[in-house]
């Protein structure tokens, strides 16, 4: 069996999550822009999992603060009025959507996990999986980073 | 006119109000239901005259969801609203009695589009 690691080009990550923020946050809001990410640890990550044709991870994370801008604007308040619950339900949603955006275009049928947040330091090593697909933006001054995984169980059927 | 959102994420049912009054439909009477399984509850409790369900949740699933009200003989209009607008989950959801499916992210006028023709 030949490992195939594949994942979605970066301009379709960046399409999607300018999609959800030009759509869920409303046009008053700036959208993300792309911008390189020193690789320091990020305070909060989301993620969910797609199992089938194709199988991996899509993972979303951002600066606390940020991700708190992001639940306000969600929710229409105040960053400083989003509690953990809020910030939880936020960027499990964001994973979500970019997530069941990242399945619809990779081979299936797949089925597509609930989204689990981190809210803290995390460590994003999974084992078995490759990252295939990388893109760093920056949205309120702070930066955004999906990236997507390709798990190990991903094979041509091919000897 | 009174509509049941079902997501158990309460702030994509925050988003699906607000987007509901952007797209014209801010005096309808809206109810909320966190699971599927609540939602069954709910359509039997409050009788709405539309539900818009999330696909992927816990306990019990949209699709779920609307196979027990169709099992039941309640055909109501239902429509997803989901982070999975594929062919295949479109398909399914049409194949399962789904009156439409919104992809996230969607916009008042994805809603619009869609509900008009159910709801008026």
């Amino acid at each position: 069996m030949t490992l195939v690691h594949s994942g979605p080009e970066p301009d379709v990550i960046e399409q999607i999550v300018q999609d959800l923020f030009s759509g869920l946050l409303g046009e008053m809001e700036a959208l993300p822009y792309a911008c390189p990410h020193d690789g320091s640890p990020l305070g909060v990550t989301a993620s969910v999992s797609v199992t089938g044709g194709w199988s991996g991870h899509v993972v979303f994370s951002c600066g606390e603060e940020v991700g708190r801008h992001i639940a306000a604007g969600l929710l229409m308040s105040e960053p400083s009025d989003i509690n953990d619950d809020d910030l939880s339900d936020a960027m499990g949603e964001v994973a979500n959507v970019i997530g069941g955006n990242v399945k619809s275009v990779m081979p299936g049928p797949s089925k597509l996990s609930l989204p689990a947040t981190v809210i803290g330091t995390a460590n994003d090593r999974r084992p078995g999986a490759v990252e295939t697909t990388r893109v760093e933006l920056a949205w309120h001054d702070g930066p955004l980073v999906v990236s997507v995984w390709s798990a190990a169980d991903n094979h041509s059927g091919e000897e | 006119m009174k509509i049941l959102i079902t997501d158990d994420s309460r702030v994509m049912r925050q988003i699906v109000v607000r987007t509901l009054r952007q797209a014209g439909y801010g005096d309808a009477d809206v109810v909320e239901a966190g699971s599927g399984a609540e939602g069954v509850t709910m359509v039997s409790s409050e009788q709405p005259d539309i539900v818009l369900s999330d696909w992927n949740m816990p306990e019990m699933s949209g699709l779920d969801f609307l196979k027990n009200l169709r099992a039941s003989g309640d055909n109501r209009p239902f429509g997803f609203v989901t982070s999975e607008g594929s062919p295949q989950m479109r398909e399914l959801a049409e194949e399962n009695g789904a009156a439409f499916l919104i992809a996230k992210p969607f916009t008042p006028e994805a809603f619009k589009a869609v509900l008009q023709p159910v709801i008026g």
